[in-house]
């Protein structure tokens, strides 16, 4: 009887601990083609799509052209004559401008935030203190405003108890036109009538597969979901199941992360523009992507134990081919030219004549801090070496990080041949270089 | 999640250039005693940006702005989180173009006008799709190419 009690008052205390925790979801809208708005007036307003890599499909809209009925996802090529008809701009992607932005509405929440976790270029979790029962409807709208003016994109925001209720407050928010980008849920009693309103493939979390078991109980929307069964979600979905459906509850069970882990690998691939069949070109590419990828290594002083090398064919023909090799890297490393040596090595192991790769890419895997190096004693003449070799690629990627990527690398990986992926459409206005600013006319 | 770029960032690589700052007149041929002297240095970045989250950079084109000393090819630096005040000089959106107009008030309309003369001023409530981008804090302006 007492230990019960005991633990009564524990969980009421965290509760209230926790209610006076808001949980905000925080996204830029539309967010490509925001980026592309902002710094070009002359799409200001209008239509724009924005291709993926290679210029190969759509993979954002800009509110208008969401309005007239442009699909995403859709290939460029399907859809570039009814794009031409309606007038709307088609834009390649910009990544170094929107990386740009991204850091910078990032750092401003971060101010603005006590914890702040990015979960991708354009979102992010953040949490602040509520006052007791107070709507943080006004905040929301003050910190909308001030992303507006400082770095002019539009964002929305969600916020509720938990990471699932914030990102349900989202979607309200973007639903409901009236609340002009900003939805509460958190001081809401009963939440059934908005909860009605969530699909249940929309629930964070719900991937396709659960949404599809989910459908077949029976269960259609957020609301249904978080008052069924839990043990039926446990025996299927464990924890996890578990988890989403606390969290629909009100109960935080899914935690900020403020600084994400080291990660444990780095994937660098890409389509070609034309299929490729030499091992001379293919060779080229993985080069090109294992120089990408260990200078990102170096960037976050990191070292490699594993590197993998694939390509495939085109996944829809008959003969669809694909290969993977991987070696291990005895001496943990980062170094370019023993990255370049392992994979073209490896490049040969994966290369069958006669067929058209569309795809190869790299990855480093087993990835440690460099903190750690270990040298093999007795060698020196490796170590001579390998400092050598760091002292250049050092200096080489300090060049590139002053005069932009590629102004300077490795050999053949700077030739650009016709499979090279096309960026076509590249609006070629930046805000981090200075040969690429937008100019302004005093005329 | 993406692997297609290196982002630039905003809190690496800036403020590389440090300008030592000594606040002692160095006899010659003494070993080193401005050392001690040395302060932090003089950072442009630090001094010209304020809020490095919400400046811009734009280049000058055209030469109506001259009588504010800003002159064709000029860089410019814009400040967003600025409120526009009369007397600003200010990057407007106008007709689809980024321009550069200083904003006046006369009685109780507010213009946008040129810094030259016979250039009419634009009164910005005659315009629907008008918009005020930043407002331009500084130009730099180029005396003598160097060869970097």
């Amino acid at each position: 009887m007492g230990s019960s009690n005991l633990f009564n008052t524990c969980t009421t205390k965290i509760k209230t601990l926790i209610m006076s925790k808001a949980i905000l979801q925080i996204d830029g809208n539309n967010f490509y083609a925001s980026c592309e708005q902002m710094i070009d007036p002359s799409i200001k307003g209008k239509a724009v799509v924005i291709l993926s890599n290679n210029d190969g499909c759509i993979i954002a809209r800009s509110s208008e052209a969401r309005k007239m009925g442009i699909p995403m996802g859709k290939p460029y090529f399907k859809l570039k004559n009814k794009l031409t008809q309606l007038n709307i701009k088609v834009r390649s992607s910009n990544y170094e401008l929107y990386g740009d932005i991204s850091n910078r509405l990032m750092l401003l929440l971060r101010k603005k935030c006590e914890e702040l976790e990015i979960y991708s270029i354009d979102e992010a979790f953040g949490t602040i203190k509520r006052p007791k029962g107070k709507c943080l409807y006004q905040w929301g709208k003050d910190l909308r405003a001030l992303v507006y003016q400082d770095i002019g994109i539009p964002i929305s925001i969600g916020i509720g108890e938990t990471k699932v209720l914030s990102k349900i407050s989202n979607h309200l928010a973007k639903k409901i036109q009236k609340n002009s980008g900003i939805f509460d849920i958190g001081i809401i009693q009963n939440k059934d009538h908005y909860l009605n309103q969530i699909k249940v493939d929309k629930v964070w979390g719900i991937g396709k597969r659960m949404s599809i078991w989910l459908k077949n109980k029976g269960i259609t929307n957020a609301r249904e979901l978080r008052d069924m069964s839990s043990e039926q979600i446990k025996v299927k979905y464990g924890v996890v199941g578990l988890r989403i459906q606390n969290e629909l509850k009100g109960n935080l069970c899914i935690p900020i992360k403020e600084t994400s882990s080291d990660r444990k690998e780095i994937c660098v691939s890409r389509s070609f523009s034309y299929p490729i069949d030499s091992l001379e070109d293919l060779s080229q590419a993985i080069i090109k992507y294992v120089l990408i990828a260990s200078a990102k290594l170096r960037k976050y002083n990191q070292l490699s134990s594993a590197i993998t090398v694939f390509t495939n064919t085109n996944t829809h023909s008959k003969e669809f081919f694909k290969n993977e090799a991987t070696e291990k890297i005895i001496i943990p490393t980062s170094n370019s030219k023993i990255m370049i040596e392992k994979s073209l090595s490896l490049t040969k192991e994966i290369f069958k004549p006669y067929k058209k790769f569309i795809r190869a890419g790299v990855i480093l895997h087993k990835l440690q801090s460099n903190k750690y190096k270990q040298n093999l004693i007795f060698d020196k003449q490796n170590i001579q070496e390998e400092l050598y070799l760091e002292r250049l690629d050092n200096l080489i990627d300090n060049i590139n990080s002053k005069n932009g990527i590629d102004t300077i690398n490795w050999g053949s990986s700077m030739v650009e041949k016709e499979w090279t992926p096309r960026r076509k459409k590249l609006s070629s206005i930046k805000t981090t270089n200075i040969e690429n600013i937008p100019t302004i006319y005093a005329n | 999640m993406d692997s297609n770029s290196s982002y630039s960032s905003l809190n690496e690589g800036s403020s590389k250039l440090l300008i030592p700052l000594a606040t002692e007149t160095i006899s010659a041929g003494f070993p080193s005693p401005a050392e001690d002297y040395i302060e932090r240095g003089i950072d442009l970045n630090k001094y010209l940006i304020k809020n490095p989250i919400s400046t811009f950079f734009l280049r000058v084109s055209g030469n109506s702005m001259n009588n504010a000393g800003i002159y064709n090819n000029d860089l410019l630096i814009i400040d967003r989180s600025i409120n526009p005040k009369p007397g600003n000089i200010v990057v407007a959106i106008l007709d689809g173009e980024f321009t550069l107009k200083r904003l006046i008030k006369k009685q109780d309309a507010y213009y946008l006008r040129a810094d030259k003369e016979n250039y009419p001023a634009i009164n910005l409530y005659e315009y629907i799709d008008i918009q005020i981008w930043g407002v331009a804090i500084y130009s730099i302006h180029v005396l003598q190419k160097l060869k970097l």
